[in-house]
Formats: structure tokens, sequence, C-alpha cells
């Protein structure tokens, strides 16, 4: 099972669900009933066709030539690459979660603390938090003052 | 002549202290983003992209120059010095900037980049100068039908041109346009693709495409590569210049460079990266020490410098004065003369003028700047290098963040980026190029309106797409583009076949 193979597969579930949520659109009330669809309808289709061409090419390759499975193989690896991604972003829904409700300063902090744990462990928190914090301090001084950016603030109310 | 009058206005803006500041700002921090390994022009203009909307049109657009011009010199630093290019056209410049760097020439390494970059971005803005305004004269006879072709060559020569299989490249572009199909529809009211939630209404702003994938995607790439042990970075260098010898050897690559570059950038689908590469090549060819490339010639790090930052100064003319975005970088661009309120194309000339020439004026006070900061102060910019990338990342994604949430103070947008990181990651992953799903983000919407316009117009007679020389041309040009690089691939086998018989 090559990434490719898995690819053209979901490009083809993809491009079948968009023709047919297109196909489904309401027809136009102002202007030709049929306008809004037109693109898309195109475009749903064409990747359609291009998702079904990749997937023959790939079946293809791959039975032709077995060595080219082993090199592009699709075998999920669980290892601390993946584990590392599937934490940053589990940790990111957590800061946008926590963003509106904790203030920027508060939930970028802890955003930060945890990603730096995943990237260097425990062992040097002093290192992490005081970067964390110099971060979340900083960028709040300099976009929300400097700039002018607003940025929410904590239920402490100042910062 | 009068766009010369308009370029002295223009300077007059440019050189007010604080326009100065912007663009050394910008360009600093561009240098920086720049150099960092993954994080490229594209990058770097998008992350701080959002931080500049409070800034005045002027400002913002010189700090964006500032920043997509540094990162031009940045890129090269890491190259030179770790043998990390910073972003793809930076790659040329590891083919004989690091063997310099190891055979101790470093400071000359770092110095013939900047200076090529300087001399062939200043080549290259004068060559602007002059083409810039009779090709938006000529962009005036474009229509509806004549833009959608062009829209339709930018993508698919970008498309092509992308590494790899050219049939994942356009269906990164299709789906590209499907997401900007998102959203309620203009001209019925339609609402298409939004399931049912109000925040989609609005369209999915592709300024967080750009940095969902740029940034936060190139981010969860280098996890992999953090864990790769520091690599030794010298840190205290001699003084930054270069020997007789060394600038004999490279002028002409530079000048015979710089026009190149300047018109493969100007060539949509084709870039820094490419010109960098082609123009090394064209060196090596012509070179009287061919086999010292690859071993630290200069030439090898001054050629490829000054064709990619010409190629990125082309690359800025049919994005200004077409609105067509001709790379990821130049789109990120486009996006944010578009967030300022300004219309790329034909009328940005004419209405215009002072932003425009402005900011063409501050590319050659920009240029002078960075030359100024990349060769005394290269040393202590090249720090930032040192910093391990373990803290570096997590701070990348917290600017990631906040740049995201100051585009529409929507915590909406959180989740927006989140999942386009993860969908660039994953594309990148199986090897589907993202640029292309990029540039047709940006391009889509206006890609469709003009399709729908021409329709209109032509009542439904498709043969509209045909009507015009400049319509005709656009299709041969697309079909080229497709065919090129699989007419190229037969005759690169046919050689090897007949090389082999002999």
């Amino acid at each position: 099972m090559t990434t490719t193979l898995i690819s053209s597969i979901v490009t083809i579930a993809v491009g079948l669900g968009y023709t047919i949520m297109t196909l489904q659109l309401p027809d136009a009330t102002i202007g030709r009933a049929l306008e809004p669809k037109i693109f898309p309808a195109i475009l749903g289709i064409s990747i359609t066709i291009l998702g079904l061409v990749l997937l023959f090419q790939e079946m293809m390759k791959v039975a032709k030539d077995k060595d080219s499975v082993k090199k592009e193989n699709a075998k999920l690896v669980i290892d601390s690459n993946l584990k590392k991604i599937v934490i940053t972003i589990i940790n990111a829904l957590l800061y946008a979660i926590l963003f509106p409700r904790l203030g920027y300063v508060i939930s970028t902090f802890l955003f930060l603390e945890i990603e730096l744990f995943i990237f260097s462990g425990f062992k040097s928190w002093k290192v992490s938090s005081l970067v964390a914090i110099l971060f979340s301090l900083i960028a709040f001084l300099i976009f929300s003052k400097v700039l002018g950016i607003y940025l929410p603030l904590s239920p402490l109310g100042f910062i | 002549m009068e766009s010369l009058k308009l370029l002295m206005e223009g300077f007059t803006v440019a050189l007010m202290p604080i326009n100065i500041m912007w663009v050394t700002i910008g360009g600093v921090l561009g240098t920086v983003i720049g150099m960092l390994p993954g994080l490229g022009p594209a990058t770097g203009v998008a992350i701080l992209l959002p931080l500049t909307f409070t800034m005045g049109p002027v400002a913002a657009l010189i700090t964006m120059a500032g920043v997509y011009y540094g990162s031009m010199y940045g890129g090269s630093r890491s190259s030179i010095l770790i043998n990390t290019p910073g972003d793809g056209a930076a790659v040329a410049a590891t083919f004989d900037g690091y063997p310099m760097t190891l055979k101790g020439r470093a400071e000359s390494a770092l110095a013939i980049s900047a200076i090529a970059s300087f001399i062939g971005g200043t080549i290259a803005t004068v060559i602007m100068v002059f083409v810039a305004v009779p090709v938006s004269r000529f962009a005036l006879k474009f229509g509806s039908a004549e833009y959608f072709m062009l829209f339709l060559f930018a993508l698919s020569a970008t498309a092509s041109m992308s590494e790899g299989n050219r049939i994942k490249a356009f269906i990164s572009m299709i789906f590209g346009l499907m997401i900007s199909t998102i959203g309620t529809d203009p001209q019925s009211g339609v609402n298409r693709f939004t399931f049912g939630l109000l925040e989609l209404q609005g369209g999915i702003d592709f300024l967080i495409i750009i940095i969902a994938v740029y940034a936060l995607g190139e981010v969860l790439k280098s996890f992999k590569n953090i864990d790769e042990g520091k690599k030794k970075i010298q840190t205290k260098f001699g003084r930054i210049w270069i020997t007789k010898e060394d600038w004999k050897r490279s002028l002409m690559p530079i000048l015979r460079s710089s026009p190149f570059g300047f018109i493969v950038g100007v060539l949509p689908g084709a870039g820094g990266t490419i010109a960098a590469i082609m123009s090394y090549n064209n060196e090596k060819q012509l070179s009287k020490h061919p086999k010292e490339f690859g071993e630290g010639a200069v030439e090898g790090v001054a050629a490829p410098e000054a064709a990619n930052n010409a190629a990125s100064v082309g690359a800025l003319i049919p994005m200004l004065a077409l609105g067509v975005p001709g790379s990821g970088t130049t789109a990120v661009m486009m996006g944010a003369l578009i967030m300022l309120g300004l219309q790329p194309g034909p009328t940005l000339f004419t209405t215009q003028t002072t932003i425009v020439w402005g900011l063409i004026a501050s590319m050659f006070i920009g240029n002078i700047i960075l030359a100024i900061v990349n060769i005394p102060l290269a040393g202590i910019l090249v720090r930032v290098l040192a910093i391990p990338p373990k803290i570096l990342y997590p701070i990348v994604l917290g600017l990631t963040f906040i740049g995201a949430y100051a585009i529409s103070y929507a915590v909406v947008d959180f989740y927006i980026l989140i999942i386009f990181g993860l969908v660039g990651y994953l594309m990148t992953k199986a090897k589907i190029p993202t640029t292309p799903l990029v540039l047709a983000v940006i391009v889509g919407t206006s890609m469709e309106q003009s399709f729908r316009r021409a329709y209109k117009v032509a009542d439904g007679d498709m043969s509209i797409f045909f009507g015009s020389p400049i319509c005709i041309i656009l299709a041969i040009l697309i079909v080229a583009s497709i065919l090129y690089p699989i007419i190229q691939y037969f005759i690169s086998k046919k050689n090897n076949i007949s090389t082999k018989e002999a």
C-alpha cells in the first residue's frame, strides 16, 4: 500500500463528495439558475478524473515493479516523531479552546510550555519555562501595545 | 520619461526616515526567517504579514517588501554555513558555498553571496522600472476571458514545473480552487460548501491557508530533523569581504545571471529556484574551470545568488502589473496588497502611483540596506542559527498563531489553521506539492469571477475563451507548459539510450 495509492483514493473520495455536494446546491434565484454550480462542477469532475488516473498509474507501477512498493510504503510507524506531531496538534487545539477564555498571555504560555516539553523533555524545564514566559510577555507587549493588534486579556483583567 | 519622474516621486516617499526604518526592520526579520531551514520567504511574509495591518499601506508594503527581499538574502546563509538551504532558491548556494566554508573560506562565500544578491537585485529593479508601465498598459487589453486564461496559465505552469508527479501537482491545484469556492457566492447569494457553519460563509481567508501550509506544515515536517544533533556552526568570522581574484571571477557570471534571472522570474511557474539552478548550470558550461564547480568555486555561489534575487524582482512584474502571481512568494505578496485594499493589476499603476513607485523606490533602498546588513553584520545575524531548533521552532509556532489571529480576530481561524496545517503536512508526506494549492486558493475567486463574467458576456458560448489573439496565445502556452516537461522527459530518455548505444 503506497502513499500514492492512498492519496489517489482520498482524492477520488473528495472529488466525488464535492461533485455530489455541488449538484445538491440550490438553484440561484438571482441570475442564471445553474451559474454558481458550473465552476465547482468542472473542478469536482476534473479532480475525480485525475484521482482515477493517478490510481491507475500507481497500480500499473506497483504491478510492474515490486520494489517501488517498498520505497513508498505507507506504514504507520508509531515512533516518537508521530507522537510529537499528534501531541502538538492536541496542544494546538487546547490553545484554541483556552485562548478566548484565559487570554493571550496565559494560553500562549501554556502552549509554548507544553510544546517545549515535547521537544526538550522535562529535564530542561527551567529553560523551557523561561522561553515560554519571555515569548508570551514580549509578544504581548510588541503586538498588543506597539503594533496595536487586539489580543484578548485574561480573567485577571490587565494581562 | 514618465516612469523616471514617478520613480523620483517614489524616492521621496521611500527615503522618509520612518520608511527606511521599516524596510530595515522588515529586511532583518526577513533575513532571519529566510535563514531558518525549512522556512523561507513565503513563510516569512506569511507570518509577518498580518502584523503589518495596523501600519499604513505604504509602511506595511515597504516592510513586506523588506521581508521578501531579506529572505532572499537570508536563505543562502544557512546553505553556506550548515549546508541546509533556507528555501528552494538557496539550494544552489549549497553546491559551492558549503565547500567554501569547509575550506575555511566562509567569509568570502557570505560576502560574495550578499554582493551578488545586491547587484542582481539592483539590475533587476532597474529593468523593472522601465518594463513595469508598458506591461501594465498591455494588460489593459485583457478582458475577462483573457484573465481567466492567464490565471489558468499561471496555475498550470506552476503545477507543471513542480517537482515530481505532475498529476499530483494538478490535483493540488484543483483542490486549492475547490477551497476558494467555499463561502457565500457573491453574485447569487448561494451558500457553497459551508456545511451550515456561519463562520464559513465568508469563505476561508487565503492568508490562513498560506500560514497553515507554509508555516505550520513546515514546522511539523521539521520535527523529524530537529533531533538530529546540532550542526557545528562557525560563529567567529574574519573580515567578511572578498579578494580581488574572487571579484574578477564573479563579475561576468553576476552580470550574465541577473537579466537571465529576471526573465525567468517573470515567467509564471518559474521562480528563484529554477533561475538559480539554471544560471549555475549556465556558468558551469561557460566557465574556463568547470571542474572547480562543486568544490568551492566562487562563481558557483555568485551566479545563483544574483539570479535568484533578480528572479524575485522579476516575479513582481506579473503580480503588480497583471494581478497574476507567478510563485508562492509573490502570491503571498499579492495577498498583502489585497489586504491593504490595493488591487494589483493595470489600474495599480494608474491610480496608486505613489504607493507603487514608493514600493519600487524602496526596493532600491532595501537592496542597499540589506547589503550593508548582510556583509559586516552577517556574523551577528548568523548567531540565530546557533539557537537550538528545539527552542526556535516552538517560537515559530507561537508566531504562526498570533499571525493567524491578527487576520480576523476569530478563534475559528485557529481551527482552520490546525486543519490545514495537518493537510499541508500530509500532502508533503504524500509528495503532493503544496505550492499549486496555495496559488490556487489565492487566485481562485478572481479566476472564477473572470470565468463567470466571460461566460455571461458570451451568453454561455465557450468559444469566447478562444476568441482573441491573446486568448489563443495563452491557450497554446497552457498546452505547451503541460506538455513541455513531458517532452523534456522523452528527449532525455532518448539521449540516455543513444549514449548507451554509442
